[in-house]
This record gives structure tokens, sequence and C-alpha cells, in this order.
């Protein structure tokens, strides 16, 4: 039956315009009420039509009514999830722009297109999450002995993410992984040498760009906002990880443990 | 003295560490460093007048929403972009892992206590930042209401 009707061109293409900015900004990481609003406000361009959105973390469902044509739904899955700024400055840009009358609907649609199809940069991550890791144990308390293994941890967890990434892993098994490296590189340290060091430190330098603290801040910041679906969500997403990233260091410290208790 | 400014220095560079990972635009990496030294220098400054761990966190997120909300506005982007990278030195995520690795260990006592001093930790934040967000909005409430009206 649906295949019958005929929708008008410029509905089409509007819902088709919201649906690609919602996905866009749900797959980059933008707040639940950010991704809903934005979809909103694009469909409620239609002079003949209203929209409506329901967002959560994992997924949104979008509907328009349209007086002509009757209901169209779209339900999108988003399954694989990143922090990305630019990109979503980039949307948010293209729909404020649009929403302003300051650039056609398909000039809005051919642009979120381009923006669908870039492939991710990562050149330049391994420096950052070096960098990140060895001034969190800075700030921790931590000497140059402490910072400089932290920085090593962090590239070697770098390396071993970006790797899983490549062969679809899904984000628990890859962060438990990572967190096994960081152990690995943090127990090492004992033995290299140093006067003063001090492996905790290491260690929470080395997780910190991989543990949830924003996700659980952001769980609590959403159920404050109203979103509780979300906030559920978040929550649930943070504690998983940190299970993840838990795991990896006891794994990796029992066996370091074990192996040196019998060799060293 | 000295270690106040390694450790500051320590939260720009870890900021502007994060927002490279986070993709931020080139040009806003100062910014997100610079507030996270903010954050970083409200909460130990508040160490001095208080031991509460949780008060030191909601003021410091006030201090990051504040110079996040201004920086938003200044260059016309969602103030996420700011408040993310700036509250990551703040944010419990350690405590969430030592919950996580205290359950495993075994120790349950150590974990529940964990777990509830990061919640609270998180929520000081949560709210701070919400507090900050609700001011600002309501200061500049240009927004317009949206209708939904079905005009044929």
């Amino acid at each position: 039956m649906m295949n019958n009707i005929n929708y008008d061109n410029r509905a089409k293409e509007l819902f088709n315009t919201a649906i690609l900015a919602g996905e866009l900004l749900a797959k980059y990481g933008a707040e639940t009420y950010r991704v809903e609003e934005t979809m909103i406000r694009i469909l409620s361009l239609a002079s003949n039509g209203r929209g409506e959105a329901m967002a959560t973390l994992t997924g949104f469902s979008v509907s328009f009514n349209n007086t002509k044509y009757g209901y169209i739904n779209a339900v999108r899955r988003i399954s694989d999830r990143r922090q990305r700024f630019d990109k979503i400055i980039l949307v948010n840009e293209i729909s404020r722009k649009l929403c302003n009358g300051e650039i056609a609907l398909s000039e809005a649609h051919k642009k979120l297109e381009e923006i669908n199809k870039e492939k991710d940069k990562i050149k330049g991550h391994y420096v950052a999450m070096a960098l990140v890791c060895l001034s969190f144990a800075i700030m921790f308390g931590g000497g140059w002995q402490d910072a400089l293994m932290a920085a090593i941890a962090g590239a070697t967890s770098a390396v071993a993410l970006v790797l899983l990434a490549k062969n679809d892993t899904g984000t628990f098994l890859s962060d438990i992984v990572a967190a096994f490296f960081i152990a690995i590189v943090a127990y090492i340290g004992n033995f290299v040498g140093f006067s003063d060091y001090s492996m905790d430190i290491t260690i929470i330098g080395g997780i910190m760009p991989l543990v949830p603290g924003v996700a659980i801040t952001n769980a609590l910041f959403d159920t404050l906002h109203g979103d509780y679906l979300s906030g559920v969500t978040r929550g649930l997403e943070a504690l998983v990880v940190a299970l993840g990233i838990a795991l990896g260091i006891f794994l990796g410290l029992g066996l370091c443990e074990g192996l040196g208790g019998g060799i060293l | 003295m000295i270690d106040i400014i390694s450790q500051l220095l320590g939260a720009f560079f870890a900021i502007f560490g994060l927002s490279i990972i986070f993709s931020v635009p080139k040009k806003y990496l100062w910014i997100t460093g610079l507030i996270g030294i903010v954050g970083w220098g409200v909460y130990l400054l508040m160490g001095n007048f208080t031991d509460s761990m949780y008060l030191s966190n909601f003021v410091g997120a006030l201090g990051i929403g504040l110079s996040a909300q201004i920086s938003a506005r200044i260059f016309k982007l969602p103030v996420t972009t700011f408040t993310i990278p700036g509250i990551m030195t703040l944010v419990p995520g350690s405590g969430m892992y030592n919950t996580v690795y205290y359950l495993i260990a075994g120790d349950e006592i150590l974990s529940r206590e964990y777990m509830i001093q990061t919640l609270l930790n998180a929520g000081s934040i949560a709210i701070g930042i919400f507090l900050m967000g609700t001011l600002f909005t309501f200061i500049f409430s240009r927004r317009k209401k949206h209708e939904y009206e079905d005009v044929i």
C-alpha cells in the first residue's frame, strides 16, 4: 500500500534531511535534546505538516504528519558512536542556516551528505593520548617517571584501540584489551630502575582517556534535563565501560604478578 | 607554589589533548585548555575554604559553566564544545573505575564507598553546569518558541 503513495518531493527531501542531520548528531555524540530539537526544527519548516522526534542514546524515531499524505515514520539505530565536536558544529551550522532561510533545502541536504561520506581522521591521536596521560599523571601529583610511563601506557592503549577498531571489535572488548596493556606497561615500570615510581599513579593517568567520567556526568545531566530514558542508558553505558577497564587492569596485573612472582 | 603551577599546566595539556581526541576545531583548542585551567584552579582554590569534595566540584563546575557559556556566545558554537572537554579534569572517571575494580577484587565496602562518592561528585558537577546553563538561557532568552500548527 505504501508504495502506491507518491509523496510530495519537497516533503520527502525535508524528511530525509531531518533524518540525516539527526543521525549525524547522534552518531557524533551530541546531546539527546539537540538531536531531537534539530530534527523538529527542520521538519517545522514544512507549512503543511508537523514533525515530532524522540531520541535516546542508541537510536531515534521521527515522525512527520503531512496533512496531504498522512504519517511518514522512520527509525534509526545508532550503534557506532564517538565524540566529534567538529562534525556537531558543522551540522549545527547547516541546520541553523537552513532554518533561517540562508541556504536552500537541496543545498543543506547535499552538505549533510558530504559530511556523512567524509572519513574519520585519527592522525595525531597517539600523540594526543600520550599527552593526556602524561598531563593527568602530573595533575595527580606524579613525578616525571610516572608521567613518562603513563605517556607510554597511553600511546600503547591508543595503538591497541585503533587496531581493534579496524576489526570492528565491540567497545567492551576493546576497553578490556586497552586497559590490559596499560596495566602491563605500568607493571614494567617497576623494573626499569626508577628511584621514585608509583604504579598506581601511572595506571590512573593511563586510563584517564578511557574512563567514563563524562558519561556518568552526562547521565545525571540528562536526568536533570528531563530525558530520563537517556539518563538511564548513559548511566548503564558508563557502568559497562568502567567494568571493561577494571577487568582489563585486573587481568593485566594478575598476569604480571603471577609471572613476576615466578620469574623475578 | 611550583606544585600548583605544574598541576595547572597538567590540567591545561590534559584538556588540550582530550580536545584533539574529541576533534574540537584547532583554533579553539587553547580556549578549552584555558577552561580546564579555570575548572581545576577553582577546585584547588576551594580546597582552602572547605573540606567537602562535592562543594569544590560544584563551584568548579560553576566556573567551567560560566567560562564555557561566555566562550560559546563569543564564538557562536554549541556550548558542549567547551563544557565537555572542560569538565574532564573534575569528572569522577577514576571513581567509576575504582567502584568496579574493588567490586571485582572482592572489597564490597570500599566499592560501595567509591560508588556513592562517584554519584555525588557527578551530581554536583551536573548541577553546576545545569544551573549555569539555565541562568544564561534565562538572561539571554532570544529563542523563539516553535509552533506546530498545521497551516493547510
